[in-house]
């Protein structure tokens, strides 16, 4: 699967609450991100879908999701986070979030300035200090095999004069800051951990020995990793304590190991049979909801016939994405609905305005009636051509994976109703579909999901200098090879915007070039599911099932049942 | 005797050298330790480029064959290029492991399997006979991941729920309680049963039916014949005389499945998360981290030669007649 | 069965060591009820060569392995008679006697000393196998007596060869050891089925020498199983020839060669190889096949293939006839007078 995030600027804080998540079971839990207080609940078990091999939060090792959130997420924390809403927030290292507001942000130059938290310390009773900002920023840009440099890169210097106040200075505006010693994969490292200098690489790979979050990892191998209340964390106390989880890498097991009660909790990859086995067992729980990754039909532009938008959007006509709805994502998320959005999902900033493709609901007569429009005739074989030319596409997506193979199955007849036939072409994921494939424009259409991040910038998947190309060796991501120099112009205006009432207008702007010029069809939201023990815990889990941090993000904040 | 052993052992070496060539190509051809990083939108292309570069991975393939083979000889296995672990530790955590399921299961099966193939061939064409072949072809026949499947949720979830239990009446997955300190040999061998049915079921079927031919051919034989003739007593001739000749082939095939029991039980140990070489394998091989697999597969082609030796000299001492000169 | 005395005072001086009284064998097959031995009666005397000839499948083996009750479990069984044992019925003994019996008063030897010998013993630990299993004695003891038995059957560097496995000898030294395994215990009978067969000529003529010394040494009678009445002439005192499951003849060795009354024994006699006479063209061939022993011809079962079949062969069965002291045939024509073969049905 591809997952494409979006980096540009979030400027301050906006809680705009976005109720998506559903529950099955019972009885729903509320949202409350609130701590637990240390009520000593005893002793808890997780179950990962993905165990991770390694620590190293910055090498490639950071590039699992579980890391994070089995076991970094909970361990250190971060600058800036963000909310079940898809916001971004100050963690209690912060005293408070930087905005333009109360002057932390700066736009020219810029600078974000840090206020640490004066309670904030290390397990060991040290202070988090701005050195240890300095730190982190070096860390990313010199370890050897550092993969997030992104944002670092862009960092002149961090002003560490006050050991309470991290003052980072960026050579330009960097949207994205909060992405930098925090948002979804980041964290502030202990520079006082790291006596070897900033390149860590070989360094925490199967322990972190220090600790400014809820818990301290006190074990980690490959039959389980253990998470001990850290008694030095000024937040709110973690109720359970110690925490293990353990690896449950066969989904089967999975869901067999939380029905028996061997784990409390478990985050796994939604599958047809999944919310059936889980409502088999009262005292299971679970939540479910679109998460920020979202599925769409994306074409590529650049080649005929598709860039004739009459052809595009006879296309549109005829994708019949409430049937895929019922057919792919109904059975796990009863309540899932065919996505609209322009290139950003309903709960994740208020971005997404989810009218832009609403019209567009399956009517093969109206795609029909557009290509005879467009001197298209209806051949004998049922499809139609031009100039001797049928209108046969190729449809490509990744090998394997059923829910997308079912949809290629089910797209065909409806184009076939319709007179567009579907020539199906899959390719391995994520070489070379996503290696060579979309990046050389070797398609016409493709199913594929982005992942909608809390910034809601867009450029790197729209504006006309990311096309791939040889300038930019093709590694840029805009695989429907647009371009239309207007809308790239108010991305980057956008991304320059600071204050998100002023960008707000900018990106339904931006929004409203892509379903003009008909760019891609957005399919659905990929459904989350945090599913638990009512008999093991309460409290608000499953509150950030549908943010990229995951179901267990807040376990500090979970209770006994 | 020796020379054999010493001429085999120096055929090895080209063996070991083709096979990890091999290997690297596959590893190569087929996975990329940078194909997932490549799709994390927060890693940049520049990142992608320095990563590629620092791992060495930018060199020509046989330059890091090479490498990774002169400092495998020197007995330097280094660190995961993925995931910067320790090559040899992991490796020896996870032969560990899979021995201690690999070689239980394969003692029970020896135990069930020849005790089973003797009594059904004594017994040729007796109700437990057409049972226990019966079984056995149902055995060989049951598919690893479903049988394991059934086992997880009878005894995890059926039995659980029928007599009303807190836990469940059997762990189903794992190699001990989460968060067990110390060694406890009950709760160690809870979670040993449901994994070693799944695997001795498979085996007690093979051996059962390898045992029973063998018995069959040693009971025709002329020799057990001779030997009743002699007036030796039933327990000599069968013990002396069947037994011996009987589980000969077996023993040969017993030393060879214990070489490759080292390559790990891929589908039982990912649906029990049971920590050994299978997992190891699959999930180096998922990340082209060929750091791994090389070492891995050296590693386990080593076993199976040396067990494939054992079972030669085995196979020589148990019947003169075979002699390696 | 019939009024023929099988105990002849005049040659016998003493009882039987072995008398085998109207034994009947069956085999089970997926096809029916096999009869291989159909009440047959001999006995043998102390010191006795007694030769028991036929084709194969005629069921003289099936009498050798009864004797000893080795027929194969589960399909075979003795449905009927005895066999006196000095007296005393070893088809009626118990399992632990037969045992005691077996090795120790009467020994065996096989077909394919190869095969009948445990590849992965040693040959001299499978003979002191016999004293332990008999025998209290000292596992010393026992190799030192198997090494000596090794010398007496003829096998030179006794001592060194009773080390080595029966793989490393040639057929006749194999056969040699099987019969050294036989007459360790000294046995009252050896039961040697078709012991020369496997072996080529100028070897068979040694076992056979071998066997007849131990005879002298040690006063053993044999029971000899063979389907080559040329390994019967210098070697047998008396024979009995064998079809289909019945006796036919029985007779002094000398009698049978010379006055044969069955015409069965007439056409054994013509495809014989006889190891006292060169060889001259090919043997002929007793025409036809014997018949299935689940379904027997009705009366004389050797009528389909006999030359001088009469139409009362073909319904009345021939109970065995005396013809001449010790000697009885199962012929209706056997006391006519002047019955006996044409000059071309048996070579000179």
């Amino acid at each position: 699967m591809r997952t494409l995030r979006f980096v540009a600027v979030v400027a301050s804080l906006l809680l705009v609450a976005v109720a998506c998540g559903k529950e099955g079971g019972p009885s729903a839990s509320n949202n409350a991100v609130t701590g637990g207080g240390g009520q000593n609940a005893g002793p808890l078990v997780l179950g990962a879908e993905q165990f991770p091999e390694c620590l190293n939060p910055i090498d490639s090792c950071a590039n699992a999701s579980w890391e994070d959130w089995a076991v970094v997420d909970h361990v250190l924390e971060k600058a800036m986070t963000i909310t079940p809403q898809g916001t971004f927030e100050a963690t209690p290292l912060l005293t408070e979030a930087p905005t333009l507001a109360n002057g932390d942000l700066t736009q020219n130059p810029f600078s974000v300035k840090y206020k640490i938290n004066p309670k904030a310390v290390w397990d060991d009773g040290t202070p988090v200090t701005s050195k240890d900002f300095e730190f982190t920023w070096q860390a990313h840009m010199k370890t050897k095999g550092s993969i997030f440099t992104t944002g670092y890169d862009k960092i002149t210097s961090v002003d560490t004069t006050d050991p309470h106040t991290a003052i980072v200075h960026y050579s330009q505006i960097y949207a994205d800051w909060p992405d930098n010693f925090g948002g979804n994969t980041d964290y502030v490292l202990k520079a006082a951990a790291f006596p070897k200098g900033p390149d860590i690489s070989g360094q925490v790979q199967t322990n972190i020995p220090f600790s400014d979050g809820p818990y301290k990892l006190t074990s980690f191998n490959k039959n389980e990793l253990v998470l001990t209340a850290n008694d030095k964390w000024w937040g709110p106390k973690p109720n359970f304590s110690p925490v293990t989880v353990v690896p449950r890498t066969d989904s089967n097991t999975e869901v067999t190991s939380l029905l028996s009660g061997e784990v409390s909790a478990i985050y796994p990859q939604p599958s047809v049979t999944l919310a059936q086995r889980l409502k088999s067992n009262p005292k299971v729980k679970y939540r479910v909801g679109g998460g920020s990754s979202y599925e769409g039909v994306w074409l590529n532009l650049a080649k005929a016939p598709l860039n004739d938008i009459k052809v595009r959007e006879a296309l549109f006509w005829a994708t019949d994405r409430e049937a895929v709805v019922n057919t792919i994502i109904k059975p796990s998320d009863p309540d899932a609905a065919v996505l609209n959005c322009a290139g950003w999902v309903p709960n994740v900033g208020p971005w997404c305005d989810n009218t832009q493709f609403a019209n567009f609901h399956y009517d093969p007569n109206q795609a029909k009636s557009i290509l005879t429009a467009d001197g298209y005739k209806l051949g004998s074989d049922g499809i139609f051509a031009k100039n001797g030319q049928r209108l046969s596409l190729t449809f490509s997506t990744t090998t394997g994976n059923k829910g997308r193979e079912d949809t290629e199955a089910l797209l065909k007849e409806k184009w076939k109703a319709a007179g567009i036939e579907m020539v199906v072409k899959n390719y391995n994921s994520p070489s070379p579909i996503f290696t060579d494939i979309l990046p050389k424009g070797n398609f016409q259409v493709a199913e594929y999901a982005q992942v909608a991040s809390p910034d809601p910038g867009v450029t790197s998947i729209y504006a006309c200098d990311q096309i791939p190309s040889a300038a930019n060796q093709y590694a840029g991501q805009n695989f429907s090879f647009w371009c239309n120099q207007q809308a790239t112009n108010v991305m980057k205006q956008s991304d320059l915007q600071l204050d998100p009432a002023k960008r707000l207008p900018l990106i339904k702007q931006v929004g409203a070039f892509v379903r003009q010029d008909l760019v891609w069809l957005p399919l659905y939201q990929k459904p989350l599911i945090t599913a638990w023990r009512t008999d093991k815990i309460g409290g608000p889990i499953g509150a950030y099932n549908e943010t990229g941090l995951g179901g267990f993000y807040n376990l500090y904040a979970w209770t006994k049942p | 005797m020796g020379q054999y052993i010493a001429r085999r052992a120096l055929v090895s070496i080209p063996v070991l050298l083709i096979a990890s060539i091999s290997v690297f190509a596959i590893v190569k051809a087929t996975a990329s330790p940078v194909a997932a990083i490549r799709s994390n939108p927060r890693v940049s292309q520049a990142a992608i480029e320095k990563y590629t570069h620092d791992l060495g991975l930018d060199k020509p393939p046989p330059e890091q064959y090479l490498t990774w083979l002169g400092n495998f000889i020197r007995g330097k296995w280094g660190t995961s290029i993925v995931t910067g672990r320790p090559v040899g530790p992991d490796i020896r955590d996870g032969l560990f492991n899979t021995m201690i399921l690999g070689i239980t299961s394969f003692l029970v099966s020896i135990v069930l399997g020849v005790g089973v193939g003797i009594f059904s061939a004594v017994r040729q064409y007796s109700f437990f006979d057409y049972l226990s072949t019966g079984s056995a072809f149902l055995g060989l026949s049951i598919p690893v991941f479903w049988f394991a499947l059934i086992l997880q949720i009878v005894f995890g979830l059926y039995l659980t729920n029928w007599f009303h239990l807190a836990t469940p009446v059997l762990p189903t997955a794992g190699m001990f309680s989460p968060g067990a300190t110390g060694i406890d040999l009950i709760d160690r061998i809870r979670h040993l049963i449901l994994p070693v049915t799944v695997l001795s079921v498979q085996i007690v079927a093979l051996y059962s039916r390898y045992t029973r031919a063998g018995m069959l051919d040693v009971l025709h034989s002329d020799y057990l014949r001779t030997a009743r003739a002699k007036g030796l007593n039933e327990r000599t001739v069968m013990m002396r005389h069947a037994m011996r000749n009987a589980l000969t082939p077996l023993v040969s095939v017993a030393a060879i499945d214990v070489g490759a029991l080292a390559g790990g039980l891929i589908v039982t140990e990912t649906i029990f998360s049971w920590p050994g070489m299978g997992v190891l394998f699959i999930s180096a091989m998922e990340n082209g981290d060929y750091s791994v697999v090389l070492t891995w597969m050296m590693i386990v082609v080593a076993f199976v030669i040396v067990f494939n030796l054992i079972a030669d000299i085995l196979y020589a001492v148990l019947d003169p007649r075979i002699r390696y000169d | 069965m019939t009024d023929v005395t099988y105990f002849d005072p005049e040659r016998d001086s003493a009882r039987p060591v072995i008398a085998v009284e109207d034994l009947v064998a069956e085999f089970r097959t997926e096809a029916g009820i096999v009869r291989a031995v159909d009440g047959v009666s001999f006995d043998i005397a102390q010191k006795e060569v007694f030769a028991v000839v036929g084709e194969s499948g005629c069921g003289k083996s099936t009498v050798a392995l009864s004797v000893l009750g080795l027929l194969p479990q589960p399909a075979g069984r003795i449905a009927g008679g005895k066999v006196l044992f000095r007296g005393e019925d070893l088809v009626s003994a118990s399992p632990a006697r037969l045992r005691q019996v077996r090795g120790d008063r009467i020994a065996m030897i096989f077909q394919d000393p190869l095969s009948a010998l445990n590849p992965t013993i040693r040959v001299g630990e499978q003979i002191a196998e016999v004293f332990r299993a008999h025998r209290e004695i000292e596992p010393k003891v026992a190799w030192e007596q198997a090494v000596e038995l090794l010398s007496i059957v003829g096998i030179p560097r006794a001592l060194a060869r009773a080390k080595d496995y029966p793989h490393q000898f040639s057929g006749g030294m194999r056969q040699r050891v099987m019969i050294a395994m036989a007459i360790a215990l000294r046995p009252a009978l050896l039961i040697a089925d078709e012991p020369t067969t496997a072996l080529d000529v100028t070897i068979q003529a040694q076992i056979l020498e071998v066997l007849l010394d131990v005879r002298e040494r040690f006063d053993m009678a044999i029971l000899l199983i063979t389907h080559d009445l040329g390994v019967v002439a210098g070697t047998a005192d008396r024979v009995m020839v064998m079809y289909a499951g019945k006796k036919v003849e029985e007779a002094p060795a000398l009698d049978l060669y010379r006055t044969p009354k069955h015409p069965y024994t007439w056409g054994l006699l013509g495809s014989t190889t006889r190891v006292d006479r060169p060889r001259t063209g090919s043997l002929p061939q007793i025409p036809g096949s014997p018949p299935s022993l689940l379904v027997p011809p009705p009366a004389c079962r050797f009528a389909p293939r006999c030359p001088r079949v009469q139409p009362i062969c073909r319904t009345d069965y021939p109970e065995l006839r005396k013809v001449d002291v010790g000697q009885v045939a199962a012929c209706h024509f056997a006391q006519d007078p002047g019955w006996g073969p044409a000059p071309e049905e048996v070579p000179a």
